[in-house]
């Protein structure tokens, strides 16, 4: 039996000036250390967690759900204005983020990214909030088999971003998953590919790979180019129209359906233990590419493209708590460190966590909804001194921009040795552009490939050569089939009607 | 032959080169076990090898690779890696000046309020931020 009392009076704890200028205190922080490359919400939330000892558990959680949120909404800035992703999560932002600041409408993409942002998380702060049990106890049916089913169909999505040549799609899709393999092997721990350095135990640093891929060699390239005086990164014309600058209902209300699209892969994705939200957002933008009316417009600057992206990737952090509050599995890293935070005050997050700590978890959510909020405005206040930034000359921007990568990847993996990774990928993003290979199908392999190949050697040894035990499986086998249709109708259809 | 067809090779050949070279040296033989070290690394090295070969003989696509502009692409490649070794032999706060001046110099900023602030502001705030405020050293 529901007892709103519990409910309301958790949520007036919350909604306490108190507990919003933590919240605000954490969005900005939040916001700030998303934007700069390599440090994310999470560094900054290790970090802040012995100084919320002295707080009580809710201001202590509320402050760090707002860096957490603020994080995600930081992540796109440097993403869409310098094509370098602040955190992982915003990755596939860049894809048509940045194309839009070459064409002028810096603060349209930042808007859109914002309101996207905004919409993903709130409609999986919803969800967690309405359904979390239910939707834990089908995320707890997600065996390795199923997670291997989910893995392959996020391959099959793969095929409807490959582009004008299928050869070169499979060779960067195989390239992607190859690299995944570096490290040590699932099944018997040991080492491959690590040409003698121990630092690849680990496998391949995904920020190197994310930065050194997608935002090193735009940053050569575009230093490159600049001969003399060089003129401001992005010229934003005077007599810009307004509609140019901001992001009007009729157009937002244009992205619902990929808003609505978005937030559905992040929040499902997000309650699977162990998915990270870049695959989430990656294939948000592939759906999103595949059934627009103009394919051919993602990757030049759609608004579209950003809506998918950003719903889907802040569509995560509120789902990842549901395995966490009610089974007590942490989603990801941000959700294994709130759930540090709470057993701190003395807090057992778990199936029991509802019953005991009812009104803590209620407050926790009106702390979601109030970070949420907060996040809108203080975002709106913060892009308009983003855009400023980009007024400065190219020379100045990709010079900061180029040693933002070099500390961002040093402070993310801990030495030098993950530069020179991400200096190594660069070189190959730079060549695979220049041959026509996509980059953006070998990253997302690469960021499947080990969950991949995990969940894969998981379930041969489940299945231990009997294959009947998949008709077992209804969750797997309706991902298996759904893989198939994804392949004919993002692949085989769209080749032949390119035909 | 085209450059984009020639691609195709060179994607056939690295194909190769790992399934016959890289990966019999660099994956240790298990015996027990459904999927061994060096399963997938083959699967992938097999694709990379077929999809080259379909490339090479049914090039599709198309390859914008313009020799002298990747040589100066290159160049600050070669800058970059220098900074880096730099970074390692005498510091962050050191080699990061040297790095943005060449840089600077090799694309012709010569704006004095922009160069100070290539220079110097923007590895002082750096360090600011990451060493001081979050307590994380650089190198």
């Amino acid at each position: 039996m529901i007892d709103f009392a519990i409910i309301l009076g958790g949520f007036a704890d919350a909604l306490t000036l108190y507990n919003l200028f933590f919240v605000l205190c954490g969005v900005v922080l939040g916001q700030f250390v998303g934007a700069v490359p390599g440090v994310g919400p999470v560094t900054a939330m290790a970090i802040a967690i012995p100084f919320t000892f002295a707080l009580d558990p809710l201001p202590a959680i509320a402050f760090l759900i707002g860096v957490n949120k603020g994080g995600l909404v930081g992540g796109a800035v440097p993403a869409i204005l310098i094509n370098t992703p602040g955190t992982p999560d915003a990755a596939a932002t860049t894809l048509d983020g940045y194309p839009m600041t070459k064409n002028g409408k810096p603060e349209k993409a930042l808007k859109m990214a914002l309101y996207s942002s905004v919409t993903g998380d709130a409609f999986s702060d919803v969800v967690l909030i309405t359904v979390a049990p239910l939707i834990a106890m089908v995320a707890l049916k997600m065996g390795p088999i199923e997670i291997f089913a989910l893995m392959v169909f996020a391959f099959s999505i793969i095929a409807g971003l490959v582009g004008d040549s299928m050869s070169k799609g499979i060779a960067a899709a195989a390239f992607g998953l190859f690299f995944a393999t570096v490290g040590l092997d699932p099944e018997n721990s040991t080492p491959r590919f690590i040409f003698g350095h121990f630092e690849l135990y680990d496998g391949l640093p995904l920020v190197s790979v994310a930065l050194g891929m997608l935002a090193v060699p735009e940053i050569f390239r575009r230093l490159s180019m600049i001969r003399g005086k060089s003129m401001a990164a992005v010229t934003i014309s005077k007599t810009q129209k307004k509609e140019d600058r901001r992001v009007s209902w009729a157009e937002y209300w244009s992205c619902r359906y990929t808003i609505l699209r978005g937030s559905v892969i992040g929040t499902i994705l997000g309650a699977i233990p162990g998915l990270d939200s870049s695959a989430a957002a990656f294939m948000s933008y592939a759906t999103a590419k595949q059934t627009s009316r103009d394919p051919d417009s993602f990757g030049k600057g759609n608004i579209h493209g950003i809506a998918a992206t950003e719903s889907a990737n802040s569509a995560v952090s509120g789902a990842n708590l549901i395995p966490m509050l009610t089974l007590g599995i942490p989603g990801n890293i941000a959700a294994a460190l709130i759930i540090t935070a709470l057993m701190i005050h003395g807090v057992q997050p778990g199936p029991l966590l509802f019953h005991e700590q009812g009104r803590l978890i209620y407050g926790l959510f009106g702390t979601l909804l109030m970070a949420n909020i907060l996040n809108l405005f203080t975002g709106l206040l913060g892009l308009r001194l983003w855009a400023k930034i980009i007024g400065a000359p190219e020379s100045f921007i990709f010079s900061t921009a180029l040693l933002l990568c070099i500390v961002g990847v040093y402070i993310s993996t801990g030495g030098l040795f993950g530069v020179g990774v991400m200096f190594f990928f660069a070189l190959l993003g730079y060549f695979m552009n220049a041959f026509g290979y996509s980059i953006i199908v070998f990253v997302i392999a690469f960021f499947l490939g080990e969950r991949f190949e995990l969940s894969l050697s998981q379930s041969l040894n489940i299945l231990d050569g009997d294959y009947a035990i998949l008709l077992t499986r209804p969750v797997a086998l309706v991902l298996f089939g759904l893989a198939i249709v994804s392949v004919y109708w993002f692949g085989i259809r769209t080749n032949k009607k390119k035909e | 032959m085209t450059l984009n067809r020639l691609s195709g090779l060179v994607v056939a050949i690295m194909g190769l080169s790992l399934l016959f070279w890289i990966i019999p040296h660099q994956t240790e033989i298990v015996d027990s076990g459904w999927l061994k070290p060096a399963t997938l690394p083959k699967i992938t090295s097999i694709f990379i090898i077929i999809a080259g070969m379909l490339h090479f003989i049914f090039p599709t696509g198309k390859a914008e690779f313009d020799i002298e502009f990747s040589l100066r692409v290159g160049l600050f490649f070669v800058i970059s890696t220098i900074g880096l070794y730099l970074m390692n032999l005498i510091g962050f706060i050191m080699a990061t000046p040297i790095l943005i001046s060449v840089i600077m110099a090799m694309i012709k900023e010569r704006r004095p309020f922009w160069l100070i602030a290539g220079i110097l502001l923007l590895p002082a705030s750096i360090w600011f931020c990451v060493d001081f405020l979050l307590n994380k050293p650089l190198p």
